[in-house]
């Protein structure tokens, strides 16, 4: 499941873009697309694939995009001018490498220390005053390599490194369709019948808000929807426990509530419950703090019973996206138990 | 060009973090074996390279281009395998969360600067100290205290890359592009045809307060040095500052510091070989070795010379080819101009 | 009427949390509805049915309150606010937790508190101990408040939006109408309207009525307008959120009108209710609001004319059966 998750991550897909995503993944469960009841590509770009069962229907859904940038202007010396695309920390881009769609190199510039004013010195850089510098010495080179309207991510490799932790770009959600893409595999090649009717969902532009979350939910109508994410965490030296979210190691984030939405007790107590019985390792967050596709999920439509499955992520939206492979693997069998379990039972 | 990337390519694979210079020795002698007569290793891990005309009496060329680069060091072991650091020469730390960097240990050690997830901000965004900024390794501190020790110094991961033909990122570019030039150019020099016994010093410690070559030009006592280093590029989208443009050959600045007669003469020699330069004001004083270099033992007339860089001191500094190039070229024809003292 | 009302607010229920008032609600009316379901976010709808046009009223049940995030281990409750808490008003108020855990609100800093600088303290002397009473992701509330002042005022909480509540089982025990009559007591709405959008969306309503409070513009309050306590209730014309249909504005005007109820002309500055997500679910909705004038609106005592909350329970009755 490693492998498939490096080679998710390492593919180009920022908001808007995530075709090269989405052909990675069908090439992973290639063979069983053919033994699903249904695939769909629909307008927003989404991948939904609908397995079935026995049961409410259950919507599990993955993010395939990531953060990115995209080319806005080029300069007369053939810089180019970028806006984000979903949320990126200024002070993660200065001197940081990044590729395009077509895979021209580059990186970020960062005025030389020597050179930053009084006023510059100690003040996070401003996106707007970033640069990419891809070589070319002037506005007509440039033009040859790129575009207006070109994109650009992270150009960052995956590394396993410490005691478990795994750094990559775009983990934030390439874990979750990992997740997904062996589950896919699982039921088919060990007959499992999930406990619902079960669709999986791959979705587009969750980085952005206006997400394809909302096109896949309306058209799959879920009474139950599992959201499979990466949560970001602040485990980190100086930060007070109670800041910190949750560890990185401590297992599958069950949440209980954060900014976008307030997940449905029975269901998280049912998750919980499972994982507990499973022995797999769980906790909670210990902070209230941002948000993902649940929040257009749970009211989308006639609205569902919605629960985040996240891993803790340091560094989240930057190149180097860390998480722990025990929590990969913890919310990966959690998702299969809930599969495999019967719904909860109606109050 | 084949020549000098690969050249390139050795130094920047030799880490040469200030004061720890001696780790990236190999990558050097490497390169040198067959190029010069001589190799020497001085008290601060300087390296000087001798090539001799095989004339007696030859007059002696220094030829600087320092090796280490800016880097940082371990300051504390913290638990869950955090590392509090500090920097080895001048870093600016908005642009290091999130940057990955190697220790070196007792073995190589994976490493990420930490960044701070938005709940944990307000207000208007500052950089972080140096002090708010830890590194995560991933390992326990017990497993850490086994692998590290307080003062290992550490390197950006680095990764080199060639784009749009001419350009190349890299960490260190600082100042191995020039060392790349010097060695390119002492490879191609002819014995027969040399004006000087050149001299050449990889210097360490230049980012630290620039102690490494005037302690060997105290050695020497050379008749002429060519202090060599990066300079700024030109930003055409940043007025700021004046600067030499990449791409538009390497540059000699004009200093008080440096002395006038010998670059003038060298500029004469230049224009009458046809080899094209920029030319740069450093008014008072260069900032790079040329100021101590000028003033080691009775006095040196020293020259300098830049290549321009981009984003100087990050882990994606860029340079152009074509300069390193005419660095090269620039020092070849020195080395045979006679006619310069 | 004030029975029913100090008994809704006595029921705390958080956003997100709202099972034990929609059992408390579910038993006073079921006799006379038609049906009643719970929807998957867990809205309350009961419908009385009807020939007539589909006509949906919706009032919040949930309130405002805190989400335990942590347990210090001094045995401090670290918490985070669940809805606009008023950090002010909040810092020294006594709270009750889901599982009734008393405590009060501290604040971590001399000066005027923000939400992140409260924490509760329920007397814990260790972690152990208070984790034997609280664990992460219960709820506490602002202690329930009821208490009878001059002229009709009564102070306490949570008016917002009990009274809508109120107002909502009011008619249905008692509208005799031809429409086709859904009230809805929604979830989360104190979060951003969440739960009133899905319940929208199911029953594609021709028109939407949301009860809820209102700011006024006396008490020596902040507030600049117009609308002031003991005038009646209020027909809503716009909120930052809102605008409200303006025939139907005038709709609801004429039958008070007619009807002899006492209502003010509502321009809320700021805040927004469930009509907002009612409006824009599904095909879109026209929408109106009645609202119920309330001083101090989420400080930990509310204030609010009786008299104002009758109207609004007659404005409702007239609508249902008049529009």
């Amino acid at each position: 499941m490693k492998e498939i998750l490096k080679r998710l991550s390492l593919a180009f897909g920022p908001s808007g873009c995530e075709d090269a995503v989405k052909e990675a993944i069908k090439k992973e469960i290639d063979a069983f697309l053919p033994k699903a009841k249904d695939v769909t590509e629909d307008q927003m770009g989404n991948l939904i694939i609908h397995i079935g069962g026995n049961g409410p229907k259950l919507m599990i859904s993955a993010h395939m995009d990531e953060v990115g940038f995209m080319v806005t202007g080029i300069t007369k010396g053939g810089a180019l001018k970028f806006g984000t695309v979903g949320g990126i920390d200024p002070l993660c881009l200065g001197a940081k490498r990044v590729v395009s769609e077509s895979g021209v190199k580059g990186a970020i510039k960062a005025k030389p220390i020597h050179l930053l004013s009084k006023e510059e010195r100690g003040q996070a850089p401003k996106i707007k005053n970033l640069l990419i510098d891809i070589g070319a010495n002037s506005k007509k080179e440039a033009e040859a390599l790129t575009f207006v309207g070109d994109y650009f991510t992270f150009d960052s490799d995956y590394i396993e490194y410490g005691e478990g932790l795994i750094k990559c770009k775009a983990l934030d959600d390439r874990l979750g369709c990992a997740i997904m893409c062996q589950l896919i595999k699982d039921i088919y090649e060990n007959n499992i019948v999930p406990c619902y009717d079960l669709y999986f969902a791959f979705t587009t532009r969750e980085e952005i808000g206006y997400s394809g979350a909302y096109g896949a939910s309306m058209r799959v109508r879920p009474e139950y929807a599992v959201i499979i994410e990466s949560k970001a965490v602040a485990d980190i030296e100086g930060v007070s426990e109670d800041k910190e979210v949750c560890r990185l190691g401590d297992g599958v984030i069950i949440s209980f509530a954060d900014r976008g939405t307030i997940y449905d007790r029975d269901f998280v107590r049912h998750i919980k419950s499972l994982a507990d019985k499973n022995e797999i390792k769980n906790q909670t967050n210990r902070y209230i703090s941002g948000g993902n596709d649940s929040m257009h999920i749970q009211k989308n439509a006639e609205g569902a019973k919605v629960s985040t499955l996240s891993c803790a992520s340091r560094y989240i939206h930057s190149q180097s996206d860390v998480i722990h492979v025990d929590d990969f693997y913890a919310t990966y069998k959690t998702v299969l138990e809930i599969i495999k379990s019967e719904a909860p039972v109606k109050e | 060009m084949e020549k000098i990337k690969s050249i390139l390519n050795s130094l920047v694979g030799g880490f040469s973090v200030s004061g720890h210079e001696i780790y990236g020795k190999e990558a050097i002698e490497g390169l040198a074996s067959g190029i010069f007569d001589e190799i020497k290793v001085d008290n601060l891990g300087t390296m000087l390279l001798i090539k001799r005309s095989g004339k007696v009496g030859a007059k002696k060329l220094l030829i600087d281009a320092h090796y280490d680069t800016v880097g940082m060091m371990i300051k504390q072991i913290k638990k869950n395998g955090f590392l509090s650091f500090t920097s080895v020469g001048g870093l600016d730390t908005g642009i290091l969360p999130s940057t990955e960097v190697v220790i070196h240990g007792k073995e190589d050690v994976y490493g990420i600067i930490t960044s701070t997830p938005p709940h944990l901000k307000s207000g208007a965004q500052k950089s972080p100290k140096m002090d708010e900024l830890y590194i995560d390794t991933g390992y326990s501190k017990e497993k850490l205290e086994e692998l590290l020790s307080v003062g290992d110094p550490i390197s950006y991961k680095n990764e080199i890359e060639y784009i749009n033909g001419d350009y190349v990122i890299s960490a260190g570019l600082d100042d191995k592009a020039c060392l790349c030039a010097v060695i390119d150019a002492v490879s191609r020099m002819d014995k027969e045809s040399l004006a000087f016994d050149i001299y050449v010093t990889a210097s360490a410690q230049e980012e630290t307060g620039k102690c490494g070559a005037a302690r060997v030009s105290f050695d020497i006592e050379p008749d002429l040095a060519v202090v060599t280093d990066v300079n700024f590029a030109r930003d055409e989208d940043d007025d700021s500052f004046e600067c030499i443009v990449p791409g538009g050959g390497a540059s000699i600045d004009v200093s008080a510091v440096t002395n006038r007669r010998a670059t003038k003469n060298i500029m004469k020699h230049l224009t009458k070989e046809g080899i094209d330069y920029q030319v740069v004001c450093e008014p008072s004083s260069t900032s790079t070795n040329a100021d101590f270099v000028s003033i080691s033992t009775s006095g040196v007339p020293t020259v300098l010379m830049s290549i321009p860089l981009k984003s100087m001191h990050t882990p994606s500094e860029i340079v152009n080819l074509r300069d390193i190039k005419s660095l090269s070229d620039i020092l070849l024809s020195i080395s045979y101009g006679g006619d310069i003292l | 009427m004030t029975e029913l009302l100090k008994k809704l607010m006595f029921t705390p229920s958080v956003s997100g949390r709202e099972d034990k008032i929609r059992e408390v609600i579910r038993k006073e009316i079921e006799p006379y509805a038609t049906e009643i379901t719970v929807d998957r976010m867990g809205n309350l709808i009961a419908r009385k049915k009807g020939n007539g046009k589909k006509i949906m009223f919706c009032a919040h049940m949930d309130e405002i309150g805190f989400f335990v995030t942590h347990i210090s281990s001094n045995g401090d409750i670290k918490v985070s606010p669940v809805g606009g808490i008023n950090a002010i008003s909040a810092a020294y108020s006594e709270v009750i937790s889901e599982k009734g855990v008393g405590g009060i609100i501290v604040p971590s800093t001399k000066d005027a508190p923000k939400c992140e600088d409260l924490y509760i303290d329920i007397g814990a002397k260790t972690k152990k101990q208070a984790e034997k009473k609280v664990e992460i992701g219960d709820f506490f509330v602002c202690a329930p408040k009821f208490k009878r002042l001059l002229n009709n005022r009564y102070i306490g909480r949570p008016f917002d939006d009990r009274v809508g509540c109120l107002a909502l089982i009011e008619a249905i025990k008692s509208v005799s109408s031809e429409n086709d009559l859904y009230f809805v007591f929604s979830v989360q709405e104190e979060v951003g309207g969440r739960g009133a959008k899905p319940a929208t969306f199911g029953i594609e309503p021709e028109i939407g009525i949301a009860l809820d409070v209102t700011a006024v513009g006396e008490k020596g309050g902040p507030n600049d307008m117009d609308v002031l306590i003991g005038k009646g209730c209020t027909v809503k014309i716009k909120d930052p959120s809102t605008i409200c249909n303006p025939a139907l504005v005038k709709e609801m005007r004429a039958i008070a009108d007619k009807e002899g109820i006492k209502y003010q002309n509502e321009m809320l500055p700021f805040g927004g209710t469930d009509a907002s997500p009612m409006q824009i679910a599904g095909k879109g909705v026209r929408v109106g609001v009645i609202s119920i004038p309330s001083a101090h609106i989420h400080s930990s005592c509310e204030m609010i004319d009786i008299n104002d909350l009758k109207e609004a329970v007659k404005l409702t009755i007239a609508l249902a059966s008049k529009l």
